[in-house]
């Protein structure tokens, strides 16, 4: 896909313009209590992650490293030569020397960990007793929208192209199948104006469904 | 014959007309519609014309369908008119339509008016995504002659909804019958 702006722009417009609609409409709709509920797990979070992203990537590749085995060596009776001839041992799904990879699932997670909060208030939290608190809530909303891109973009890989290199690898390696399907790399134009084009096109049929009214007969 | 876009931009303006007039709960159903025909025509397009091709070949003795002197154009009509056929069944009919009716008011309004929009942008862009797949053959027919203008190329051809939706219309095409259902 060309664009006629660096994906970086796409990319700025898109986080910020999402986190600020969003973060909004929790303040709308559960006041400043909601936005506090918000606000803390994605804070805590974020600085778990700046202070334990070692620690997270060794979680994940030791899990990767699980799943893999259970895969290729569940069934076999000999086990351990299985581990050394099928390079379980040494795969990985995110190499801590590659800044890209490490990024790419720290930001996994913390986006996760972002809509995670916001569903759970808006499912769970309880809706403002007055205008004022709503109001305060939308207020709140505006300020955490930004804080959130802030946190938000520097996390971000601004490049046109992201090799996702676990999938080659394991088609290298002859792994079992749990990656050989995936696309070795993603267009970050691409797939960002699809995701935007998808979310809200699910949004819009969710709400145009709960809208609708019975048909009077 | 002016700019392409012209003429996209008219197809969705219609369409979202008719989605005015019609309701979003109807529109919804031929959206359904056309995301699946979008998913037959992606993935079993190509296979269907092979066999026509292959079934063709036994009177013509060489390839009509794939190395033909109007294989483009044999190619984009077949995607352009099955695309064609299965919409106006899904207009023509309301059997996928989606019960209830809009909301009164301007959010029923915008609802529906968001729902022609959508279907227009689908219908439109998947012609145009077929014109364009096999470099305008209709200019064989002396209608449309490249190049497209620059706002079409930067804009309009990475938005169209085949190369962006491709990958998700197995999960876009449960996700509305499960929402139909739901409903």
């Amino acid at each position: 896909m060309r664009l006629p702006f660096e994906p970086a722009v796409l990319q700025y417009l898109i986080v910020i313009i999402t986190a600020l609609v969003a973060s909004t409409a929790v303040g709308l709709k559960r006041g400043w209590r909601g936005q506090l509920m918000v606000f803390v797990p994605i804070l805590a979070i974020w600085g778990l992650l700046g202070v334990r992203k070692e620690a997270l990537v060794a979680s994940v590749n030791t899990a990767y490293r699980g799943l893999l085995f259970f895969t290729a060596c569940g069934t076999q009776t000999d086990t351990g030569s299985c581990l050394e001839s099928s390079g379980v041992a040494a795969a990985m799904l995110v190499d801590p020397g590659n800044a890209d990879q490490t990024h790419l699932l720290l930001l996994v997670v913390f986006v996760t960990t972002i809509v995670l909060a916001f569903v759970l208030v808006m499912r769970l939290g309880r809706p403002p007793t007055s205008l004022l608190q709503r109001l305060m809530g939308a207020v709140l909303g505006v300020a955490n929208g930004f804080t959130l891109s802030y946190l938000l973009l520097p996390m971000l890989p601004y490049r046109q192209q992201i090799d996702l290199p676990f999938a080659s690898a394991a088609a290298e390696e002859e792994l079992p199948n749990i990656a050989q399907g995936l696309p070795i790399s993603f267009n970050v134009p691409q797939v960002s104006v699809a995701a935007v084009v998808l979310v809200s096109f699910v949004v819009f049929v969710i709400l145009a469904v709960r809208l609708a009214r019975p048909t009077e007969v | 014959m002016g700019p392409l876009e012209v003429l996209w931009a008219v197809l969705i303006g219609v369409f979202v007309v008719v989605g005015l007039v019609r309701g979003y709960p109807k529109e919804l159903g031929v959206t359904t519609t056309i995301l699946a025909a979008l998913l037959l025509l992606t993935k079993g397009g190509e296979s269907v014309l092979r066999v026509l091709d292959s079934s063709l070949a036994g009177y013509a003795h060489y390839s009509v369908v794939f190395e033909g002197q109007y294989s483009s154009l044999i190619q984009s009509l077949f995607y352009m008119l099955v695309f064609v056929a299965i919409v106006v069944i899904s207009y023509h009919g309301d059997t996928l339509a989606f019960t209830g009716t809009a909301p009164r008011g301007p959010v029923g309004l915008s609802f529906n008016l968001l729902s022609g929009l959508l279907n227009g942008y689908l219908i439109a862009g998947t012609l145009w995504h077929y014109l364009h797949a096999f470099d305008y053959p209709i200019q064989v027919l002396g209608l449309f002659r490249p190049p497209l203008t620059d706002f079409a190329q930067t804009y309009l051809v990475p938005l169209m909804p085949v190369t962006l939706l491709e990958p998700f219309l197995l999960f876009l095409v449960p996700f509305m019958i499960v929402m139909r259902v739901v409903r």
